[in-house]
């Protein structure tokens, strides 16, 4: 088990090299000079242009660039933003809205997506089955920030049940409309996957064996078909929590939350080379690790996956 | 790429408004058309059937250069449609991806085709307008138009003594530029917001299009209202766009303020006199401090000025002191060692190398703000701590150490200290902080917020209604237009000036503000803005304004008799 955590730890770093070096090259090849733009309409002058280019390095061969950054990242100093605050500040403040918002999320479609699914799966064609389907189509045909707009118009200003933005601070109630809305299309996928795995788990023969046992039908659900059928699911959970990280830029500024997608969109912008790849470069470090845990959880979930040789 | 999916998202659900209206048997009224991108149906606002556009006889393609990650898509479309339908020649596009990329474009010269500008002024004075965008090399005068005559006029008002002299020889000066055409005027932007009536009132909102923060009233707590984050540290010579400058306006006073309309009065300063516009000699009133307690003197304006102007200091500001003897872009020159002097402990002298005859109307921008000393490290140089907690002279000041949570808000409460002219009805302001206007404006509507200083795309056709005593519309000071560069070929001499009149008056403005703006932006009369201070709306050849297709094919076809298209 050791060894098998080891080895994933230690595949981490040609990915972290590969994936900052993508992601460099790709804010290197952006269009623009962010330095003139910095001056507006106006412009800058030449050679205060330069001077301020020289002093981001931006003056530098590709290359070089990146070293500057992958030097910076080693010795924990990410550099500054254009706003001459330290990356490492900006990063530690957002994340934590990001994050926050991302759990409620992941934990909204988690929960209602297995329990629905559940349900869905055991009573495979009744009303509720088909009602939940047809929910799932919508919501999965429909954008995320449509849902957004509509969620935000219905529930936080015309009924005002719950805060339309987050303007007031990221509390829970605040995160909840962004939260839904993050989180409603993988719910549907979530729903549908539980569901299918359900109706196949169902025809086992150790779900047959356990009922001829004479067990409990409350047992055999939970202990025998839930559990059987959690293992897509548990990794589509896992994958997701990139895409929700990913999907947070939109839900974010629909709902004026603070994190990590304000800050991304306002440093692509502006074109800030440190500032996007720092939030990238951690957004895939939090991904890398979400996967190594959904491959240490198939374990707990099937006993019968070992790793170690 | 966020934009553009909010503008997808913006449509589509006024489009679900009209379709809805539709099924209630209602009928859209004059207001309720959607915003959506222009087709060729502006146009058609005209009452008669359009004519039959003329067969192009030529392969050259007309465009326009515009940065696609901004609201332009929709204005360029329907100018190009009008001058195709109007002038019967190819039309199209040049793209940008961004702001950054258009600019870079047009600052090296290489772009290709005539581009969209916009300027928004830094001081309320026609100069601000004229003097930056078409002076013989000057710094933005992207499209490189040199007219000996236009410059005369120019320096003609610089040199004059008096306010009215000087707007007058201004007014001559836009004579030339109808003549010649350098950028094609088109609108100004309307200063448009909206505030919750519930929480405030006495929202008023000044020549710069922001609101008067502090003379809004409110019955407790701070008025809040939308701002974004300020890019840079809030140093005031290194601040140079409008979000931090919102902020450098409420904590610092300059030497001058202006009222709403944008008229100059003295705030800091007792008397700014010149005898030759060349060395000005500026008296500061007595016992005024910063918030801290140190006073408002001599020596607080030369060494911010002296900082604001160093070349190392990289201030993005530093080009309001380049008129200021000594001053250099390229090597690192103390102008208080060359321009500013001081005489006594209140007065001080500023020599230029140049007449500046609206120099003491420059002085409220926020980069000629004074410091006071715990601003500068032992070099003389104004610290990024300082920046990121300023101390000013304002009628506001930062709320404590943390009044700036980054990304988020501002907090600003009066300031005991202040004794200035500038009146403060509230218990302070919170600038609360956006990237989406959308989301401000529905927090306006549950009232988390105060006020919003611009209407978001979605809500342009409904703001009237939701907001029907609580929002303004009303001229600003932002001039758009397009610049043809004098060095495109079929833009030059006299066929240029024909084509450049023919391209004017082939478009509709009036229309193309009511369909396409919702009535947020105003026909352009002439090169500058009606908030400005001596603005005049007759100016002599402005008629290349009115919307002409007859005269713009007649001037066209001129064109054509010189050199084909």
């Amino acid at each position: 088990m050791a060894r098998y955590v080891g080895q994933r730890l230690l595949q981490m770093i040609p990915v972290f090299f590969g994936a900052t070096l993508l992601i460099y090259a790709l804010v290197f090849a952006m269009p623009g000079d962010p330095i003139q733009a910095m001056g507006g309409e106006r412009g800058l002058p030449i050679a205060m242009a330069n001077r301020i280019r020289a002093e981001y390095h931006l003056d530098q061969p590709f290359f070089v660039q990146y070293w500057y950054y992958i030097k910076g990242v080693f010795t924990l100093d990410l550099g500054m933003s254009f706003q001459r605050r330290p990356v490492f500040d900006i990063i530690a403040q957002v994340y934590p809205t990001t994050a926050k918002l991302a759990v409620y999320a992941l934990a909204i479609e988690g929960i209602l997506g297995v329990a629905v699914g559940l349900i869905s799966g055991i009573r495979r064609g009744g009303i509720f089955d088909t009602s939940f389907l047809a929910v799932s189509l919508v919501v999965i045909s429909i954008p995320t920030f449509v849902i957004g707009f509509v969620l935000q118009y219905f529930i936080g200003l015309k009924a005002g049940i719950l805060p339309a933005t987050a303007t007031g601070g990221a509390s829970w109630r605040a995160l909840t409309l962004p939260a839904i809305t993050l989180g409603s299309v993988s719910f549907a996928y979530v729903l549908r996957l539980t569901r299918t795995s359900v109706i196949e788990t169902q025809t086992a023969d150790f779900v047959r064996t356990a009922m001829a046992k004479g067990v409990t039908r409350r047992k055999v659900v939970t202990g025998h078909i839930l559990r059987n059928s959690l293992i897509p699911v548990v990794t589509f959970l896992g994958g997701d929590l990139g895409a929700l990280m990913g999907g947070a830029i939109v839900t974010e500024g629909v709902f004026h939350v603070n994190g990590i997608g304000h800050t991304l969109y306002r440093a692509i912008t502006r074109g800030e080379p440190t500032t996007v790849v720092s939030i990238v470069t951690v957004l895939v470090i939090v991904i890398m690790i979400a996967n190594l845990l959904v491959d240490l959880l198939y374990a707990a979930l099937d006993p019968r996956i070992r790793y170690a040789k | 790429m966020i934009l553009k999916q909010r503008r997808i998202a913006a449509s589509a659900i006024a489009a679900l408004v009209v379709v809805s209206l539709a099924a209630c048997g209602g009928k859209g009224g004059d207001g309720d058309e959607t915003p959506e991108p222009p087709s060729d149906d502006v146009t058609t606002s005209e009452p008669e059937p359009e004519p039959e556009p003329p067969p192009a006889t030529s392969d050259t393609v007309f465009k326009i250069g515009y940065n696609g990650d901004s609201a332009h898509g929709a204005w360029v479309e329907a100018v190009l449609n009008q001058i195709h339908n109007n002038l019967g020649i190819e039309v199209d596009s040049n793209v940008y991806p961004d702001f950054k990329s258009l600019r870079d474009a047009v600052t090296s010269g290489q772009i290709e085709t005539p581009f969209r500008t916009g300027w928004q002024a830094d001081y309320p004075g026609l100069d601000n307008f004229l003097g930056p965008l078409y002076y013989t090399n000057a710094g933005s005068n992207d499209g490189k138009y040199s007219s000996q005559a236009f410059d005369d006029f120019v320096n003609e008002s610089r040199a004059a003594k008096s306010v009215e002299d000087s707007n007058a020889a201004l007014i001559k000066a836009q004579e030339v530029l109808f003549e010649d055409l350098p950028a094609v005027p088109l609108w100004y932007q309307n200063t448009s917001g909206v505030w919750n009536p519930d929480n405030v009132s006495d929202v008023v909102f000044n020549w710069k299009s922001v609101p008067v923060y502090n003379e809004v009233k409110k019955d407790s707590g701070f008025v809040t209202a939308n701002a974004g984050e300020p890019q840079n540290p809030l140093i005031p010579s290194l601040t140079n766009e409008v979000q931090g400058g919102k902020v450098l306006d409420l904590i610092f006073s300059m030497l001058v303020a202006y009222d709403n309309d944008g008229n100059v009065y003295n705030e800091m300063a007792d008397s700014i006199t010149s005898d030759d516009n060349i060395t000005w000699t500026i008296k500061i009133k007595d016992g005024q401090v910063f918030s801290d307690g140190s006073a408002v003197n001599a020596d607080a304006f030369i060494n911010a000025w002296d900082d604001g102007a160093l070349a190392s200091n990289e201030r993005l500001s530093s080009y309001f002191f380049e008129r200021i003897e000594g001053f250099s872009y390229d090597e690192d020159a103390h102008i208080k060692d060359t321009g500013l002097a001081k005489v006594d402990d209140l007065t001080f002298t500023v020599k230029l190398v140049e007449e500046v005859g609206d120099f003491p109307l420059q002085l409220g921008y926020s980069a000629f703000a004074p410091l006071p000393p715990s601003a500068f490290d032992e070099d003389g140089v104004v610290t990024e701590d300082f920046g990121a907690n300023p101390i000013g002279n304002g009628p506001l000041m930062l709320d404590g150490a943390d009044a700036w949570k980054h990304n988020e808000s501002i907090t600003m409460v009066p300031s005991p200290s202040y004794k200035g002219a500038q009146k403060v009805l509230n218990d302070g302001v919170q600038l609360t902080f956006y990237e989406s206007l959308d989301a401000a404006y529905v927090d306006v509507q549950t009232g988390d917020l105060d006020i919003i200083d611009a209407i978001p795309e979605v809500s342009i056709t409904t703001y009237k209604d939701e907001f029907p005593d609580s929002h303004v519309n009303q001229g600003g000071a932002v001039f758009q237009s397009f610049t043809i560069p004098q060095y495109l070929p079929h833009f030059e001499g006299d066929e240029g000036k024909l084509r450049r009149a023919a391209l004017s008056m082939a478009i509709d403005r009036a229309a193309i503000c009511d369909t396409i703006f919702q009535g947020t932006r105003s026909p352009a009369q002439d090169f500058t803005s009606p908030v400005v201070s001596g603005w005049s709306g007759n100016i002599p050849g402005n008629d290349v304004l009115t919307f002409n297709p007859e005269k713009a094919r007649e001037l066209w076809a001129q064109a054509d008799a010189i050199n084909p298209w």
